[in-house]
Formats: structure tokens, C-alpha cells, sequence
């Protein structure tokens, strides 16, 4: 044990010197998590509020009906002269679309003819358009619930009293998403958890990797001919790879916790999922140290697995909702389970919903490590 | 040094090692007694490497039994590696950390610390002549300077064995030399001194006595002398010349006192029994060849003819 902690010390020492090695694991992923949580803050719909104009043409009971069931929506209605400015405006950015309620919307409720609401959107803001389209929809479906019950009434005049009283009450089906927009990290939090792991596998990479180089060096050969077991050697360099990664990731959640506002849910939590997430990065980076022959060949491998890892694994989108394919390619990925205990502990979950990803995660650990104790016989001959 | 004197420091006994198809070390088996130099001679590829990284415990033998200073050897044993000390062919430090920092981190793994670590690393930076920069970091020495760390590393817990790996390959001339004094310096000490090397000279000025080995197997051993001695009345005759040097050498080869020859750069090295008397034939022949000799000379026999009396051919080969 001693010699494992000469060993790290040394590895860590050497660090410390390594300009790159600090860029990596401390200033990279703090720049990219500010740059994508502020550029792509309005990526995740959790905590998004859409700007919808309204241009009111009817100016009756049917519009305000409009307004009282658009207000549970996660939108800002903004009302509008005439559909003209509300084009612009979108095609200004400055409203996400627009909606047109037509003259004689509230007619439409007495019987009169049936009218089409208008749905403003910008090539260049699709989700803003389908929020708006949604709203409009939702409307739509409403008016013709009035209608089939005033006509089961008998008495098509009632259509706008229904209206009006339906508006004021409570539905008696609430709708409470608990897998979705509850547990979506905003943007900063994200980002900040994404790039934390994803520069995580670049981070770990110094420590057990470093293997190849004390062997292209012939430090490994003097180290071999030392009284110290082999074992020594190989523990020290992973533990090395365990040290960066855990003052990395921890650097980064206070970092980015203090200076950014991301909000990392229960320290306890974090912590273990840290842990967890540090020793899995170590096991899969081993595992594909121990097929290179070069530090130069593990150097492109690592990069090749981190990054295809970190795509597939939610570090620049979250493409787990993507499904299908990617969705479960995903869900093996290291990043993808961490994201996730992260996301449960954000959304308020006990420490008990982190049992799951830190399960999966020590499971990838230990598997990538057992094969990498398998093969790294072969890195520490001379 | 009278080697029945002492019991000795390393003995290797039918060391074997093979790689795939090829037997690197073949039954290879000698014994170096305390303060002696022993040298392994031989050119690129005859098994000095593979033996010395058998003997340095970083690789275990298929056969044969290794022990230093009276314990058996292997990959895993603590005290016959805590006697041994090893330079290893190319160099081995942390440029990025300084000398005293390298001498430091090597001499811990050796069960060095506190005061007695300090010490003895003050100690070895005075050998190596690098007190005054012990604290630069090693990427900013000179070539020199980065070999006698290189060495220094070895050196640094008093082994009672120490290995040197052709440490003088690539180096310039005054660090060569350098690195020779040092050695001598250090066997004089009492250090028994494992070296290999190709370079003949190296072997006769360093070694009291050489194991010559080609293609794994230990061909000879002794001291120069003794060695020497196996040539009988062989000269060695190095012929400079241009032209088919090869087609020459193969025609001096039949030659019946001529018993080896090898060709090197435009020239042409000969193991000759009675050269004086023969010497007008084999320049006859070169000329026949198709060779115009420029220059003859016939050299005192040493270890590099031993070599071409006991393989055949040269040891730049």
C-alpha cells in the first residue's frame, strides 16, 4: 500500500505540472458547461416559457374563454394590433409565434358558422410554432366539448353560459407529469453535470493511461525492478486516475454551484454518484488503455470511446428522448445513468432513487476493470 | 580480484527465454563475485537484454535459476531485488520532475525515507555531479547530465549488484567517458558490476572478466586474457578496400589458415593462423575478387577477434 501511495503521489505531482492535465478536468468543462447553459438555456422544456402573441379579432366571450385555458400552459400570451405585427415580431424572434382568434369566434358558440384559428410560426423556431399549434388545438377540442354539451342540452344559446362557467371551473382530471418536465435539470445544471462527466473520461485518462508512458519511457522497467509488487504499480495508477477525477468532478460541482447557480440536488446524493460515476470512468478507461500498445494508440482510442460515449450519453442533448435505438444504446453509456440519478435527486426524489444508477454504474466499474486486470499483464512487461 | 575468494554476489544457472518462435536466451549461465565486472558482449540481438532484464527481475526466466546476494530471484521477490541495481539501456527519468525529486521518488520504492532518504540522495548528487542543479527539472539538462541521473537512480540504495544496460549507446564521447570512470569507480568500490555492451573496448576496459554471448547462448567467458588465449596463433587482419568486398571475403574464407571472415564498412576483417606468412595469398585473392586494397593491417589479437574465432562473424554484425 505503500508504494501504491509513493506512486500517486509521484503521478499526482507530475500532474500538477501538466498544464493540459488541468485544462482538461478544471477550465474545458467549466467554460463549455457556462457557453451551453447559457446559449441553449431554452433547450429544456422544464423551465421554458414561451412568448405567444395573440391577436384578438373576435374581442368577445369566446377569446377570454381563450385566455383563461391557455393560463396553466407554460407560455406568456402577449396581445397583439393585428396579424401583421404578430408575423413580424416572430420573424423578429421576439415572440416564439402567435396565434390569430378570428371574428366571429364567439359566434361560432350561437350557432354561427365555423371559423380557423390562425397559427403564426418561424421556420427557425419550431417548438415554439408546436406550443402554439398545441395551445390552439387545446382550444379547439374545447369549444367542441361546449358545443356537444349544449346540444345535448337542447339549447344552442346556452353554448357561451357553458363557456363561461366551464372556463372557471376545476377540471376533475389533473395532470401532473412526474417523468418529464419535474425532473428536467434547467439548462445550467445540465450543463454543467454534462460537461463535468463527459471531460470526466478525458480527465481519468491521465492517471491510468500514464501506464504506457512510464513503459515507452523506461520508468515502468526501474519501477518493475524495485522491491515493490507488481500490483503496487497498477493500483497506484488507478488510483491516480480516481484522485484527478473526484477533485475534478467536485471542483466543478462547487464551481459551477457557486458561480453558474446550478443546482446539484443533495450533497450526500451527488456525492455517492460522483463515486460512483469516477470509478466507472476509471474501469472503462483501463479496460481500453489495456488494448493499445502505444500511448499515442490510447490516446485516439480514449478520445474515440469519450466522446461517442458523452454523444450517445446526453453530455450535449439529451438524446435519451430521442428513442428507439438511441435511447437504449444510451442507457449504456455511464453518462446517461449519472445524468439520470442526477435528475432524480434534482427533482426533490429521496437518496433512494440514486440506488438504481449507482448500481449500473459500479456494474460498468466493475466489469471494465475486471477486464482490464485481465489484459494489463501484458502493459507491465518490460 | 580472486574470485574464490568470495561467495558470489549474482548467479545465474541455465537462464532460458523464449519469445514466440525465438529462444532469446539459451542455457545461459555465469556468476559475478563481489566487487568484480563482469561484461555480457555481443552485438544487437544476441540475448544481453533479455538476460540482464532476467537477472533485473523484470522478466521470469522459462528456466534456469537466478540468486543475488543469496536470494533466489524472481518477478515477485523483495529481497533479491532491494540488492540489485538497474540502469536501464535508454534513459529512465521523469523529466518533468527534478533530480533530487527523481532520486527522492526511486530511492522511497527502495524503503528509503526521512533523514536517511535526503542523505543518501545528497550523497548521489554529489557523485553525479548534480548538486548545483538538484532542484531544475530534469528536461532542462543537458544529455550528459540526464545520463549520470540515469545512473545516479541506480546507484542510490547501495545495491550490492548493479546492472548496466549498454549505458553508453547514443551518448557522446566525453559522457561516455564519464560514464566509464564512473564505473570503474564503483566496482573499485566493492559493487559487483553486471554490463553489457557491444562496443569491444568498453568490455577490456571495464570488465575483469566477459562472457561473450551470440544468439542467446554463452559462448565463452574469462578474463581478456583467458579469452584471448583460445585464439592460439590467430592474428586478426583488417583489410580496407573497395570493390566486391563480399565476394573477397568469401574467397579468403577458403583459405585454409584463414578461419573467419567477415566483412565491415569498405573493409574486410579476417582471423588468419600465421598471418605473416599467409598475408601475400589473401591479398592475391582480394585482388582476384575483384577488391582494390587500399590499406593492411594486422591488429593484436583482442575480444573482437575472440568474438569472430567463436561465431564467425563480426560484432558490429
Amino acid at each position: 500500500m505503500r508504494a501504491t501511495l509513493l506512486i500517486t503521489a509521484k503521478d499526482l505531482r507530475q500532474r500538477l505540472r501538466d498544464r493540459s492535465a488541468f485544462l482538461v478536468a478544471f477550465v474545458a468543462p467549466l467554460a463549455l458547461a457556462f457557453a451551453m447553459g447559457v446559449t441553449i438555456s431554452g433547450f429544456s422544456a422544464g423551465g421554458a416559457t414561451y412568448q405567444i402573441g395573440v391577436v384578438n379579432l373576435d374581442r368577445g366571450q369566446a377569446a377570454t374563454a381563450f385566455f383563461s385555458t391557455a393560463e396553466q400552459a407554460p407560455v406568456q400570451l402577449n396581445t397583439e394590433k393585428n396579424a401583421a405585427s404578430a408575423r413580424k415580431r416572430v420573424k423578429d424572434g421576439k415572440l416564439d409565434a402567435a396565434i390569430v382568434l378570428p371574428r366571429g369566434l364567439s359566434a361560432t358558440f350561437l350557432g354561427g358558422p365555423a371559423v380557423q384559428i390562425d397559427v403564426i410560426g418561424d421556420r427557425n423556431n419550431q417548438v415554439g410554432a408546436l406550443v402554439a399549434r398545441a395551445l390552439s388545438d387545446s382550444y379547439a377540442s374545447y369549444a367542441r366539448t361546449i358545443q356537444l354539451a349544449a346540444r345535448a342540452l337542447g339549447n344552442a344559446t346556452s353554448s357561451l353560459q357553458i363557456a363561461q362557467k366551464g372556463s372557471s371551473l376545476r377540471s376533475p382530471v389533473a395532470v401532473s407529469d412526474t417523468s418529464t418536465t419535474r425532473k428536467n435539470l434547467d439548462p445550467k445544471t445540465y450543463y454543467a453535470a454534462a460537461m463535468a462527466v463527459f471531460f470526466l473520461f478525458f480527465a481519468v485518462q491521465f492517471g491510468i493511461s500514464s501506464l504506457l508512458d512510464e513503459r515507452r519511457d523506461g520508468t515502468l522497467a526501474r519501477m518493475l525492478a524495485a522491491p515493490i509488487p507488481r500490483r503496487a504499480i497498477v493500483g497506484a495508477k488507478a488510483l491516480t486516475s480516481v484522485v484527478i477525477g473526484l477533485t475534478s468532478m467536485v471542483v466543478l460541482a462547487l464551481t459551477t454551484h457557486y458561480a453558474l447557480g446550478a443546482h446539484w440536488g443533495n450533497p450526500l446524493g451527488i456525492g455517492v454518484l460522483i463515486v460512483c460515476a469516477v470509478l466507472a470512468a476509471t474501469g472503462v478507461t483501463a479496460f481500453v488503455t489495456t488494448l493499445a500498445k502505444t500511448q499515442e494508440q490510447a490516446n485516439a482510442w480514449l478520445s474515440m470511446v469519450s466522446i461517442i460515449l458523452g454523444m450517445l450519453g446526453g453530455s450535449f442533448f439529451p438524446v435519451a428522448q430521442a428513442g428507439g435505438v438511441v435511447s437504449v444504446l444510451s442507457k449504456m453509456t455511464p453518462h446517461a445513468w449519472f445524468l439520470s440519478g442526477l435528475q432524480d435527486l434534482s427533482s426533490g426524489e429521496p437518496l433512494s432513487s440514486i440506488v438504481e444508477p449507482s448500481i449500473v454504474l459500479l456494474a460498468i466499474a466493475a466489469a471494465c476493470g475486471a477486464l482490464a486486470l485481465v489484459r494489463v499483464r501484458k502493459l507491465i512487461e518490460p | 580480484m580472486n574470485r574464490e575468494q568470495n561467495s558470489s554476489v549474482l548467479h545465474c544457472e541455465g537462464l532460458r527465454k523464449r519469445f514466440g518462435e525465438i529462444e532469446a536466451v539459451r542455457g545461459v549461465s555465469f556468476e559475478i563475485a563481489p566487487g568484480e565486472s563482469y561484461g555480457l558482449l555481443g552485438p544487437n540481438g544476441a540475448g544481453k537484454t533479455t538476460t540482464i532484464s532476467i537477472v533485473a527481475g523484470l522478466l521470469e526466466a522459462d528456466a534456469g535459476e537466478v540468486t543475488v546476494a543469496g536470494n533466489r530471484l524472481t518477478t515477485k521477490s523483495v529481497a533479491a531485488k532491494a540488492a540489485i541495481g538497474f540502469v536501464p539501456q535508454d534513459l529512465a527519468i521523469y523529466p518533468d520532475l527534478t533530480a533530487r525529486e527523481n532520486l527522492s521518488f526511486f530511492v522511497k520504492l527502495y524503503g528509503l525515507r526521512g533523514k536517511a532518504n535526503r542523505a543518501r540522495v545528497k550523497e548521489v548528487l554529489e557523485i553525479i555531479g548534480l548538486s548545483e542543479r538538484a532542484d531544475d527539472q530534469a528536461k532542462k539538462y543537458s544529455g550528459g547530465m540526464k545520463r549520470r541521473l540515469n545512473i545516479g537512480i541506480g546507484l542510490l540504495h547501495s545495491p550490492k549488484l548493479l546492472i548496466l544496460d549498454e549505458p553508453t549507446v547514443g551518448v557522446d564521447p566525453q559522457s561516455r567517458n564519464a560514464i566509464l570512470e564512473s564505473v570503474e569507480q564503483l566496482s573499485g568500490q566493492g559493487m559487483a558490476v553486471l554490463y553489457t555492451t557491444h562496443y569491444m573496448e568498453e568490455a577490456e576496459r571495464l570488465c575483469d572478466r566477459v562472457g561473450i554471448i551470440d544468439r542467446g547462448e554463452l559462448k565463452a567467458e574469462g578474463t581478456r586474457e583467458e579469452l584471448v588465449a583460445l585464439l592460439g596463433e590467430h592474428d586478426k587482419v583488417h583489410l580496407t578496400g573497395s570493390g566486391h568486398l563480399e565476394a573477397a571475403a568469401k574467397a579468403c574464407a577458403e583459405i585454409d589458415a584463414v578461419e573467419a571472415a567477415s566483412v565491415g564498412q569498405e573493409s574486410i576483417e579476417l582471423l588468419v593462423e600465421g598471418a605473416s606468412a599467409i598475408l601475400p595469398e589473401i591479398l592475391t585473392t582480394a585482388s582476384s575478387a575483384g577488391v582494390t586494397v587500399h590499406s593492411v593491417e594486422m591488429e593484436e589479437p583482442n575480444l573482437e577477434a575472440v568474438f569472430l574465432h567463436l561465431t564467425g562473424r563480426a560484432l558490429r554484425d
